[in-house]
């Protein structure tokens, strides 16, 4: 389980170093953010939520059973604007709003 | 490098939901100057990062506090602490309210009642839980935050026998600065401990499990050593689970119906019984039977329900709602894996953790816990912690108020700290008397507004010397012991890995369907700790090679508890949580609950003490 950096992206905000739970981003020495210990993500998406470019994305590794397969998501007032890109590279667009309760 | 030393009226050590809460509390109902030092971000740190699906513990309309106390106490097999559940039971719903208040979307009916899932249960939006407390305790100016900073020792005196709590010490995760941060009333909330068995998915995914990775027991460890009295952690919490994302099942089982099956399509629970052990056991039967694997039954579900799910599981688990999606299979198509986890100890959910009186003080006077690090109550989850930082909360303003009275006790005791700033530069512009270090007694009223902050730079030795806490001192020793030891031959991880295996083999991990026997018993708690002298011996390059052995350090001496813990209940009380083979029956001997203390030799005592009643004050009296 794990996240992505686009490194092309990334402006070297450190927002999301500042916000991993688990400390576990660090910026290197040309402005870029980058995770340390892969294995050691949790996948909580915190990260990507606080990207003002959102350069980073989770990734669905073999161990879940994925193929590369990503997710990101944009934050937009209260609501987030997630998009998935399937092993097809389909891309399938869904919108969360922190307005509204859950269905289930 | 740096010590920073800071005094308060509260220390609050974890800024977790328990931990957020009892500093907005605080502030709100009094003058007192509060500081939260947390490991990572309260923005998003702990168990709430992702989001939770649901508020598990609330009283809906019919019913009482009393009826969750029965149904918690029950699926527990009695082994709870009846006064701690009542008290926290009787707060549900005020802290529920104060959720709204903050913003928390609850879902509600035409006529504005909260909608709820089965009798206790709310649904609700909770992505932003973690932003909405931290902004809570961030409101008030008598709160200062100090994030990134990882505690790992308290600061006790004894005194007649009896220890007290001073402070704590603890590091920058991503700065070479030391904190001894000074307060006469703490709270302990860091949560409970994962990663101490072989996780669900070693390897690459390692950290893709169910509770939170980085809560690694420190507050269970720092307790333990200081000589604090732990409850029932042999009470081990297993969670059943979507297989490989961990996500919770809750909202599919309960959101769409869905039932569990077996690979014949059976559904089997009632076979097994129903409690939140009980369904663990029978998915882990089934599979030893050879009839797994076992699923929730989705296949069918309308698209509309499907949407919902997706919706839902972005709120709290999106890495599920990824993995349906990646496929191009959604839970429609394919009934939904589940599998037990790893266990954990977590207070929240179990009942292990610190032993507390009804006002949830520890067995170190003026040392408080709350919420997944607090023991007796299981069944508590996010609403049960935000009512026991409540409790906590009044405790403490409460034992303030009185202390106004005898002050100059008090005052003595802080005058002795401050012996520590003697000496060395004060802040500019404030005068001797200001600073309140050589001056006459100062109005208690005003004493306890934020006494004081100092920082010194220098090397180690020159840090060292200059304090004259002597076991301040020491702590800063043993960091400085990690940075100058010689290369160590294995890495954290390695360490890690072998406690894990340790852990999975003899002492009831996945690999053995979670039961155990004194045999493997006696093996695990030989290696764990020849474990304990090879983490020891580990050498750090940087804060953050210093952390990640502090982590090590922490889960190492929860398991060497939990070890003694399994030992000494001589039956099985819970299926799977606690499955003793050498004694597969519950026996009536064991209604009580199972403490215990490390001796200041390092062995681990065992405390056995009967059951307490619902309506009892439960004050520590040995
Ligand atoms: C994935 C998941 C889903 C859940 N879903 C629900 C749900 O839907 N409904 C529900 O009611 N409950 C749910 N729960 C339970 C709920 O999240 C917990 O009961 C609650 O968060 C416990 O609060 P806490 O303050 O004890 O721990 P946490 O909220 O985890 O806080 C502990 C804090 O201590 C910090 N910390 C740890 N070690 C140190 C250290 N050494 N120094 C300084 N700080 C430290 C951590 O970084 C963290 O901020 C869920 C739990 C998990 C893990
Ligand atoms: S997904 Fe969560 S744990 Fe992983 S790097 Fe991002 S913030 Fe940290
Ligand atoms: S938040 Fe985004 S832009 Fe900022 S450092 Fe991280 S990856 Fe780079």
């Amino acid at each position: 389980m794990s996240i992505q950096i686009d490194r092309e992206k990334c402006v070297g905000c450190f927002r999301c170093k500042n916000i991993c739970p688990g400390n576990l981003i660090a910026v290197n020495q040309e402005h870029r953010a980058f995770l340390k210990r892969p294995y050691d993500c949790w996948g909580c998406t915190a990260c990507l939520k606080e990207c003002p470019v959102c350069a980073v994305s989770l990734v669905l590794g073999p161990e879940l059973s994925g193929m590369g397969e990503t997710l990101t998501v944009k934050k937009a007032d209260t609501r987030y604007i997630w998009e998935v890109t399937d092993r097809y590279g389909r891309v399938k667009k869904l919108v969360t709003d922190t307005k509204k309760a859950n269905a289930y | 490098m740096k010590v920073k030393i800071i005094r308060k009226d509260v220390l609050i050590i974890g800024g977790g939901a328990a931990g957020c809460y009892a500093a907005g509390k605080i502030a709100e109902m009094s003058g007192l100057s509060i500081l939260i030092a947390e490991k990572a971000n309260i923005a998003r740190s702990g168990c709430l990062a992702a989001g939770v699906n649901a508020l598990n513990a609330y009283i809906t309309p019919g019913h009482t506090p009393e009826d969750y106390v029965e149904y918690a106490s029950k699926d527990a097999n009695g082994i709870v602490r009846e006064d701690l559940l009542m008290t926290l039971s009787e707060r549900l719903n005020e802290v529920t309210e104060d959720l709204e208040r903050m913003g928390l979307t609850i879902l509600k009916d035409a006529d504005g009642n909260y909608v709820s899932r089965g009798w206790r249960n709310l649904k609700i939006n909770g992505e932003n839980i973690k932003p909405l407390l931290a902004g809570y305790a961030g409101k008030s100016e008598n709160v200062k935050v100090i994030n990134h900073v990882n505690v790992t020792d308290f600061l006790t005196e004894k005194k007649d026998g009896k220890i007290r709590i001073r402070g704590a010490a603890g590091f920058g995760t991503d700065r070479e600065v030391f904190y001894l941060l000074y307060a006469d009333a703490v709270l302990v909330a860091t949560g409970g401990a994962s990663g101490l068995y072989r996780p669900n998915n070693p390897g690459n995914a390692r950290h893709k499990m169910w509770y939170c990775p980085f809560n690694t027991g420190a507050g269970y460890a720092m307790g333990i050593l200081s000589g604090a009295e732990m409850t029932t952690l042999e009470m081990r919490f297993i969670a059943l689970r979507c297989k490989d994302t961990l996500a919770p099942t809750g909202t599919i089982a309960q959101g769409v119906g869905a039932v569990q099956i077996n690979a014949e399509g059976e559904s089997y629970e009632e076979k097994y019984g129903r409690s939140t052990a009980e369904r663990v056991w029978g998915t882990v039967e089934e599979k030893k039977q050879g009839r797994g694997p076992c699923c929730l039954a989705t296949k069918g579900i309308s698209g509309k329900q499907e949407e919902d799910l997706y919706l839902a599981y972005l709120n709290m688990a999106p890495v599920q709602t990824l993995k349906w999606l990646a496929r191009g299979k959604g839970p429609s198509l394919e009934n939904v894996e589940i599998d037990g986890s790893e266990p954990y100890v977590v207070g929240g959910h179990a009942a292990s953790g610190y032993w507390v009186s009804t006002d949830r003080e520890t067995t170190i006077s003026g040392l408080f816990a709350a919420g997944d690090v607090c023991g007796g109550a299981p069944q508590k989850y996010v609403t049960g912690a935000l009512a026991e930082a409540l409790i906590v909360a009044e405790a403490i303003i409460s034992r303030k108020e009185k202390g106004k009275t005898k002050n100059s006790e008090v005052f003595k005791a802080k005058a002795a700290e401050n012996e520590d700033n003697a000496g060395l530069p004060k802040k500019s512009g404030l005068s001797e008397n200001e600073t309140g270090l050589k001056a006459e007694l100062p109005d208690p009223q005003t004493m306890s507004i934020n006494i004081e902050e100092t920082d010194r730079t220098g090397d180690w030795e020159t840090l060292k010397g200059s304090l004259s806490d002597a076991q301040a001192a020491g702590i800063l020793e043993k960091y400085q012991k990690y940075f100058s030891a010689s290369e160590s031959l294995f890495s954290v991880q390695q360490v890690e890995e072998a406690m894990q295996k340790v852990m999975d083999e003899y002492a009831g991990g996945i690999r053995t369907n979670y039961s155990y026997n004194e045999a493997g018993l006696v093996i695990a708690d030989e290696k764990i700790q020849e474990l304990q002298a090879l983490q020891e011996g580990l050498r750090a390059h940087s804060m953050d090679e210093l952390l990640q052995i502090y982590e090590l350090r922490e889960r190492l001496i929860v398991a060497r508890a939990l070890i003694a813990h399994l030992g000494a209940r001589k039956e099985t009380r819970w299926h799977s949580f606690q499955e003793n083979s050498d004694h597969p029956q519950k026996k009536k001997e064991y209604e009580l609950y199972i403490n215990s203390r490390m001796e200041d030799d390092g062995t681990i005592r065992i405390i056995r003490r009967p059951l307490t009643g619902r309506r009892e004050k439960y004050e520590h009296s040995d």
